[in-house]
């Protein structure tokens, strides 16, 4: 019997001396001149000229200090020009108009760029991207741009030329739709098999050769990636915050999955700053109060309003919401102002329209609906509702009941579903929530429009527009119409949009597009999301864009205050 | 004993291939086309492009095309390259399962050297204050959810009182050898903490019940009734004996090492397999999904014909043949 | 141990604990026996009674709630306990305890429903896989072989796609994987009582094979049976957390104490008592039931009886 206790005992004791063994190990601490950025999701390819169909977001935001961007856009939405010497105008005369609607633009590459291994970053290198992205033997989803090109040609090295099948106004932006790619490193790749280009090591390890100030040290898989400033970049040839010589040593992007790990993560401080997708709103504010809380300084927090917009698609196929007085009475059933108010403090403001404030094609005057139950009742009762015995409304024997989806387990969707249900029940509307996994959801209810109300978000980027969401001749499987609006106006506005070089005059049109669009209510727009991004008060120039350009855009700036 | 090896080595082989049909058509006809999840929310995405890279995946084949290329590249050792991760399936399936083994092998060993203690002497003191302290602390561990007590502990430990790590996998910019070991043992000790008590409950009710029974046998009482100490009766009599089934469900508790757990490694931000199989089914990876859990089937088998001839070994009254 | 995933949703515990039980006598003294030793076990006693309470109070949850389940009062968001809230509100503004008591009813239903289909299918599977042996026995013990070795976790994330989160479908999917335990158990049992003296004699006395099975050989199974469905509800709430806390479990507006854990989890830096009460829920049930069958596994087995 002693034997046993002596066992326990023993068991016990070797239990509680490993902790504390190494524990008595002193703690290993990042150094002062890095910078740990915690993230939620690992890239899988860091490269986007060879990003098939992976997350942007992440690839962009790792990548924007290894590879020079072409263009670079602020925090302010201004456009540099970092890799070329200036972007193209009509002014200037090296963005041509020709005849049959073409155009011809004219880049000059900046001299003593190079790649990370010596080899100079040339035209050879933009004109190979977008040759792999218009192989339709390589697996690409980003093709809208690079098809407007029919041809890119070098006189020089340092001077490519760019010819347009037809007028595109953002030709200023992107020269080829396809960003550049080292030729002398994919190139035989490329030859033997193009569909296997994104398995190369490059873009997707370590041996990423990059042409940017920092370049690729470690990537230990799940865990994280460690970049190191590369000391013989020629920041006096480049242009925008790439002119600024980069102080921090090193960046580490560290991936976090679960969110509230994430934010221990960062209340222990063992990350210096964290990105727009690492903890999501509703976290971040609740963390953003907790430190208010504990009146703690050592940490920034901020919510930037971006371009995310939510929404509920309305099918227009249903024999309720064919009708645009139901679809007008359901936006005046929702009070959306204390929804945003309740769950988001008002820091995700509500969306009247569908683009966001610092989009250019939003517009101040379009009509509001403010919640008025009243109304709503009336437009239903126009529309020939009566109530039912169960105080549901019904018309020729059909109840007024709509089934309403979103991806499973997102959980502030599920409030405002929530909410909303419990508001429109008060109108006589009966919600049924039904929400499925986000792959059902994405990869099939929504392409085959089997759905009656879904709520999911577009991403606009600054230069986006209704282009493919809402003409006619885009409903799916040729675009993602799901609502399957048919608008004749509309659809030559978004047709015609991309192919509109004034900019002024695009903002009309889109301005146009949406006071149509806010008339027939053939969405429901909700909010605009914010996105939190954090870092200790002393790293400074910590400038998210509240874009889909990632914070990264200016790691050369970043500093830690002495 | 031979020709029953030889008979259930074979009986594997039409199980393999049933496993791996199984798991094949499970994973590519749960709905949801992997394609158009990965477009979500990306308006720009043309038609044909959708279609291309449908093409490209190889998911406009028919079922039994796509699965009868699978075996034949799988028979001859290609087992694909995983669509989310661009490097080959098994070296990474392979990468994930050594990172696994960190957390699971420890925390098996600790339930371990703390189940089979606690759980003799709960059967030796049946119903003594001892034996419920034990049952109650057992049963602690396994009536919390994984995630649940996971995340308390990152906060009790990494935020509280910030003595270890709040997860993760490894300190960037440790040196390799001695200091990268200790930094991640760092790492380590809350998860492996969090699994074994997860696992301590089972193994110590299953030591109890063994225990328990070996304790009525005849020899044991025999044993006693000779007279001998306490201490060799149950040492030497029925701790051996009781510690046959316990060597069964060792045997069979080791595949779930390579198994890795998928919760507690989200939650400690742990790149290991679970984590990687959930992932992998939830993203229509299914290369690399197809080939983990056919992995981890075949280990299972294989651990299951071990066990039995364990304890064919360990037990002269049982004989296969 | 098994060598299942399920270390981390609690099946493996009951596979387990459930094993060695045996059972030799039947009838009404047994019957008596197995109550008056299930009396004497204080901890199975207490489990039994926090079962019992759990599963009255949700039972009555529409009468003793405070308020309407999906009442939603956006301007009492997280307020703490008070007179009109006793635990507070959520983040919707619901009552926290009509929202446990309501999540109770979900979560009991799923681990109730789970366990007894497990227990038929695996009874079924094991009963015939044990009485006609043979081949049939062999390929339904292979199947066996194979789900055991699948894991289940990913498995059941695609089953949920299938199933939705509906309460019938959460119960489907975890009962998939839930079957196999007892199947081999009632199999064990079969094989042993095949051979005893009473179904000899009853299968020359000329008893039907469906006689034997029903007179004979489930009553005397039945123990251990009873033993792993007790534990198995435990398991399956378990699991539906899990499910719920990758976002397949029950959805809402309907609560279930998986999915209410869930979604305290953004708010554990502010309000942690929102999660703490559908994780104690969750802890005491689980405890509840395991307790309770693991003194009943005692009370069912005499011969663990004595000493």
């Amino acid at each position: 019997m002693r034997d046993e206790r002596r066992w326990v005992i023993l068991a016990l004791g070797l239990v509680l001396m490993v902790p504390g063994w190494v524990l008595a190990s002193p703690a290993p601490a990042a150094g002062p001149d890095t910078v740990v950025i915690g993230t939620q999701q690992e890239p899988a390819v860091i490269a986007l000229g060879i990003c098939d169909a992976c997350t942007m977001f992440v690839a962009t935001m790792v990548s924007q200090p290894l590879l020079l961007p072409t263009v670079e856009m602020t925090d302010e939405w201004k456009y540099q020009p970092v890799a070329v010497e200036k972007m193209p105008n009509l002014k200037d005369g090296d963005w041509k108009l020709l005849p049959n609607n073409k155009m011809q633009v004219t880049w000059r590459i900046r001299r003593g760029l190079r790649w990370h291994d010596g080899r100079s970053l040339t035209a050879e290198d933009w004109i190979f991207a977008w040759r792999v992205n218009r192989n339709p033997r390589f697996p690409s989803a980003g093709r809208d741009v690079s098809e407007r090109v029919e041809n890119i040609f070098a006189p020089n090295p340092y001077t490519m030329v760019v010819q347009w099948k037809r007028k595109y106004a953002f030709a200023d932006l992107n020269p080829n739709g396809a960003g550049y790619l080292p030729r002398h490193i994919l190139g035989p790749a490329y030859q033997r098999d193009p569909s296997r280009l994104p398995q190369q090591p490059w873009g997707t390890s370590e041996q990423t050769v990059g042409t940017g100030p920092y370049r690729i040290v470690e990537w230990r898989r799940g865990s994280h990636i460690t970049l190191e400033r590369w000391d013989q970049f020629p920041y006096e040839v480049v242009g925008g915050s790439y002119r600024s010589r980069a102080q921090v040593r090193r960046i580490v992007f560290r991936f976090v999955p679960d969110t509230s790990t994430q934010i221990a993560n960062v209340l222990a401080g063992s990350v210096d700053a964290f990105d727009e997708t690492a903890i999501p709103f509703v976290q971040g504010l609740e963390l953003e109060k907790r430190m208010q809380r504990e009146g703690r300084r050592d940490w920034a927090l901020r919510s930037e309003p971006g371009l995310v917009w939510e929404h509920i698609d309305l099918n227009l196929d249903n024999v309720h919401l064919r009708d645009k007085r139901v679809r007008q009475a359901l936006l005046y059933g929702i009070n959306r102002e204390q929804m945003v108010q309740a769950l988001f403090e008002g820091k995700q403001p509500v969306a009247h329209q569908v683009f966001p404030p610092k989009h250019y094609g939003y517009n101040p005057q379009v009509r509001r609906y403010g919640y008025d139950p009243a109304r709503a009742r009336q437009l239903l009762q126009e529309a020939g509702y009566t109530p039912g015995p169960d105080g549901i409304l019904q018309k020729g024997g059909q109840r007024l009941s709509l089934t309403f989806m979103t991806t499973a387990g997102n959980r502030v969707r599920e409030q405002v579903q929530q909410i909303i249900q419990q508001q429109l029940r008060e109108i006589g509307v009966e919600i049924r929530i039904q929400n499925q996994p986000a792959r059902v959801y994405f990869g099939q209810t929504l392409p085959s429009r089997q759905f009656e109300m879904a709520m999911y978000a577009w991403v606009f980027g600054p230069t986006d527009d209704c282009e493919g969401l809402y003409t006619a001749d885009t409903l799916p499987p040729s675009g993602q119409n799901y609502p399957g609006w048919k608008h004749e106006e509309v659809t030559r506005i978004c047709h015609a949009v991309p192919e509109e070089l004034d900019r002024e005059r695009r903002a009309q049109m889109l301005r146009r597009f949406s006071e149509i669009f806010v008339e027939e209510i053939p969405v429901i727009p909700l909010y605009y999301r914010a996105d939190y991004t954090g870092h200790k008060a002393s790293l400074q120039n910590w400038k998210p864009t509240g874009a889909d350009v990632p914070v990264t855009w200016n790691a050369t700036q970043w500093r830690w205050a002495r | 004993m031979a020709a029953y090896l030889v008979r259930r080595l074979l009986q594997m082989i039409p199980l393999v291939f049933g496993i791996s049909v199984i798991v094949f058509l499970v994973l590519v006809m749960a709905p949801g086309d992997p394609v158009d999840l990965l477009l979500a929310g990306n308006p720009k995405v043309r038609a044909e492009d959708i279609q291309a890279l449908r093409k490209i995946y190889g998911l406009d084949d028919p079922l039994h095309v796509r699965y009868v290329k699978w075996l034949w590249n799988a028979l001859q050792g290609d087992f694909g390259y995983s669509r989310t991760y661009k490097v080959p399936v098994l070296e990474l399936v392979w990468d994930r399962v050594a990172n696994s083994m960190w957390l699971t092998l420890p925390s098996f060993l600790l339930a371990l050297a703390v189940a089979i203690p606690v759980g003799v002497t709960s059967a030796l003191r049946q119903y003594s204050a001892l034996d419920y302290a034990a049952t109650f602390f057992t049963f602690f561990g396994v009536s919390i959810p994984a995630f649940w007590f996971g995340i308390m502990m990152i906060y009790l430990f990494a935020v509280v009182l910030r003595v270890l790590p709040p997860g993760g996998f490894a300190t960037p910019g440790v040196p390799p050898g001695w200091p990268a070991l200790m930094d991640r043992l760092r790492y380590v000790i809350l998860p492996v903490v969090v699994l074994a008590l997860l696992q301590m409950a089972a193994l110590t009710r299953y030591t109890r019940s063994s225990m328990l029974e070996v304790i009525r046998q005849d020899y044991v009482r025999t044993a006693r009734a000779k007279g001998l100490p306490e201490g060799v009766v149950i040492g030497k009599h029925a701790l051996r004996n009781a510690l046959i089934p316990i060597v069964t469900i060792l045997a069979l508790g080791i595949p779930s090492l390579f198994a890795g757990a998928p919760l507690t490694e989200t939650v400690f931000a742990w790149p290991g397999i679970g984590r990687l199989i959930v992932e992998s089914v939830g993203g229509g990876d299914y290369a690399t999904a197809q080939v983990a859990l056919l992995f981890l089937a075949v280990l299972v088998l294989v651990f299951n014909l071990l066990a039995d001839l364990a304890y064919a070994l360990l037990d002269p009254r049982i004989r296969y043949d | 141990m098994a060598g299942r995933l399920s270390t981390e949703t609690n099946a493996a515990a009951a596979q387990a604990a459930a094993g060695p039980a045996r059972t030799w006598a039947t009838g009404q003294s047994y019957w008596q026996l197995a109550w008056r030793r299930l009396r004497r076990h204080r901890l199975a006693m207490a489990g039994g009674g926090v079962v019992l309470v759990l599963m009255v109070a949700s039972a009555l949850s529409p009468w003793i709630a405070p308020y309407p389940p999906t009442h939603i009062d956006l301007a009492n968001r997280m307020s703490p306990p008070s007179g009109r809230h006793p635990l507070g509100t959520d983040e919707l503004g619901h009552d926290v305890l009509t929202r446990l008591l309501y999540a109770g009813r979900v979560s009991l239903t799923v681990g109730f429903s789970a366990a007894l289909a497990s227990a038929l299918l695996g009874t079924v599977v094991g009963l015939v896989s044990g009485f006609y042996g043979g081949w049939l026995d062999n390929v339904l013990m292979r199947f066996v072989d194979i789900m055991l070795s699948i894991p289940d976790l990913p498995i059941l994330i695609i089953l949920a796609r299938y199933f939705g989160g509906s309460l019938l479908g959460i119960v489907l999917v975890i009962t998939v994987f839930g079957w196999m335990g007892t199947a081999r158990l009632v199999r064990g049992e079969v094989l042993q009582l095949k051979n005893t003296d009473f179904v000899e004699a009853a299968r020359a006395l000329g008893a039907s094979p469906g006689r034997i099975m029903f007179r004979h050989l489930i009553p005397n199974a039945l123990a251990p049976v009873i033993v792993a469905a007790t534990l198995a509800v435990g398991s399956a709430i378990l699991t539906e957390a899990a499910l719920s806390y990758l976002g397949f479990g029950i959805q809402p507006p309907t609560p279930s104490w998986g999915n209410m854990l869930q979604n305290a989890q953004d708010f554990i830096w502010r309000t942690p008592l929102l999660a703490f009460w559908p994780g104690l829920m969750i802890f005491l049930t689980v405890l509840a039931f395991n307790f309770f069958g693991d003194g009943l596994r005692d009370a069912l087995d005499p011969r663990l009886r004595t000493g």
